[in-house]
């Protein structure tokens, strides 16, 4: 019998646990980084309009496109809205079909529209607005209890997708959520009755940044752990399908450098986690989320 | 009732205002009543950017920029199929714009561009057009039948353009030369590479690859194989006089089109 050999991409696809396992054992990752290596990410480009605000950003070879746009609701009288809003986000990842979201995409939207609530970096109070009237080309206060809000949109499309994408996608929706300028809304003075369908976005004023309970970008990093020869290996951002697949020990943890907004662990391997890895876990993530915003 | 409960899409009375009409002189677009940018003569064709295998879960990537234009095109296959046997593989495009952007037809799923553009799950009609468009040109150029009992799937998105400035036509251009282009990337045996043309005519000029609106004006769209000087697609906005010199006119931008694409190829 002769035997067969394979490519390490090959093999990778056919056994990931074995491959997973002899890359470690030997010190390297099949993607050549190094255990503590994040993927470089970064903005590619920002640009806010009246209507939208769109970011491209990339993490390795991993695309985000993220667009803002914003559609306006009235606050019924009596309606107190809570303290802190999120945004509405979709995403799709381009993996050559189309139809149904996955689950992957489903619950990734969930997740940041969790992730954006309970971090409390959006007051609703920033998104409530009394509308403007336009009276012989001049703009007025109006004399209304009638309140507005705006609702945030966000659609996320992901290219080439390599691992785990909520990091990724968080940092696009942060950082495009950074970006959003909110056009004055007005009413016209040929309308008579204050309503939603007849607001209008000013196109002359200069837009006004959303405020936010963020001074810098949130930076969310992902860990995962695995035991080899009973010792607990950490291995930074994962990325391929053998990492992927085969760590399902993993720790998510929110930063911006100074303080810890969200820390989210699954032991699916039932690992014996010390305290001491999770202060380095802790470490690692809020020195990663001060070199991002730095830059 | 929202029943979408696979998506977040908030309040479904949410609306997107309309943008007021600005009484600034110097936002309202500029547009040449001849027909011609200060900076574009007639005969001249846009620069655009150009790149490939960029995407490496797709087996074959273009992504092209020209004027407010951004195309993104990949290519899955050939994939095996599961049902039964077929002789030659069978080809499918699907165009899609990301949500936000404006469409001729501009309707979403509700009939009302005012809703959540995230909640359209189907193609619109000219996404439609321009995928069946794109097919027809691109299907003459396959070796489909080099591929039995496959798929090959073509995924275009557009991620930038600007209806107000750029026709839907020129639009069709770019993306039938990014589907070319990423086809080639993928490795899927072609006769030739098609390349398209496109013009607007008033009758007296012809302008080539135009960059203001075009109302009141032709537009056509030709789409070749260059190698046999074989035509694979035209797409006709308006009454056309003159089909032959329109015909012509779209060959020579094809075909300068196509010599970018050449010496690319062998650049990269």
């Amino acid at each position: 019998m002769e035997s067969i050999s394979f490519k390490p991409e090959i093999l990778e696809r056919i056994i990931p646990d074995v491959s997973l396992e002899r890359h470690l054992k030997i010190g390297i990752r099949s993607n050549q980084r190094l255990f503590d290596e994040f993927k470089n990410i970064q903005i590619l480009s920002q640009k806010s309009s009246h209507l939208l605000t769109t970011s491209y950003i990339q993490n390795g070879n991993t695309l985000v496109i993220c667009n803002i746009s914003y559609g306006i609701t009235e606050l019924l009288g009596g309606e107190t809205p809570e303290q802190y809003s999120s945004v509405y986000p979709t995403l799709s990842i381009s993996r050559g079909r189309s139809g149904a979201p996955t689950d992957e995409e489903m619950n990734l939207s969930q997740k940041l529209y969790e992730s954006t609530l309970h971090s409390r970096i959006l007051p609703s109070n920033s998104l409530i607005f009394k509308p403007k009237v336009m009276i012989d080309d001049n703009l007025e206060d109006l004399d209304t209890n009638k309140q507005f809000k705006f609702n945030l949109f966000v659609n996320l499309k992901v290219f080439d997708r390599s691992g785990p994408l909520f990091d990724v996608c968080h940092f696009a929706l942060v950082t495009s959520l950074k970006a959003v300028k909110l056009p004055v809304i007005y009413l016209n003075d040929s309308f008579v009755k204050l309503s939603i369908d007849n607001l209008l976005a000013y196109p002359d004023a200069e837009l006004v940044p959303l405020r936010l309970n963020m001074e810098v970008p949130l930076v969310s990093s992902n860990f995962g752990l695995y035991n080899l020869d009973e010792k607990n290996l950490i291995i930074c951002d994962l990325e391929n399908e053998s990492e992927e697949s085969n760590i399902i020990s993993k720790v998510n943890v929110v930063s911006d450098g100074k303080a810890f907004n969200e820390f989210t662990l699954i032991n699916g391997s039932l690992l014996n986690i010390t305290r001491d890895e999770i202060k380095s876990l802790l470490r690692t993530s809020k020195q990663r989320a001060k070199a991002i915003n730095s830059v | 009732m929202n029943t979408d409960r696979r998506r977040i899409l908030g309040p479904q009375d949410a609306r997107i205002p309309d943008l007021g009409i600005s009484t600034n002189a110097n936002n309202s677009m500029d547009i040449d009543p001849a027909g011609f940018a200060a900076e574009k003569r007639s005969s001249d064709i846009q620069k655009m950017f150009m790149k490939t295998n960029f995407i490496s879960n797709a087996n074959g990537s273009s992504y092209i920029e020209h004027g407010d234009t951004i195309v993104q095109v990949s290519v899955f296959g050939p994939r095996p199929i599961k049902s039964s046997f077929i002789e030659q593989a069978s080809f499918s495009v699907e165009c899609r714009f990301l949500p936000h952007l404006k469409q001729d037809d501009a309707l979403d799923i509700d009939g009302d561009h005012h809703s959540n553009p995230n909640g359209r799950t189907g193609l619109s009609y000219t996404e439609h057009k321009i995928s069946s468009f794109v097919e027809s040109c691109l299907v003459p150029s396959i070796l489909l039948d080099k591929y039995p009992k496959s798929t090959i799937d073509l995924h275009i998105t557009v991620i930038e353009h600007n209806s107000e400035s750029t026709s839907l036509t020129n639009l069709v251009n770019w993306i039938t030369v990014a589907s070319s282009l990423a086809l080639v990337d993928s490795g899927v045996e072609v006769r030739d590479i098609v390349t398209a043309g496109h013009i607007i005519s008033d009758g007296q000029h012809v302008i080539l690859d135009p960059i203001e609106p075009v109302s009141k004006r032709t537009d056509c769209l030709v789409c070749f194989m260059n190698l046999k000087n074989e035509i694979v697609g035209i797409w006709v906005d308006g009454d056309l006089d003159n089909l032959d010199t329109a015909i012509e006119e779209c060959n020579k931008m094809s075909r300068t089109i196509r010599g970018n694409i050449n010496s690319y190829l062998l650049s990269t």
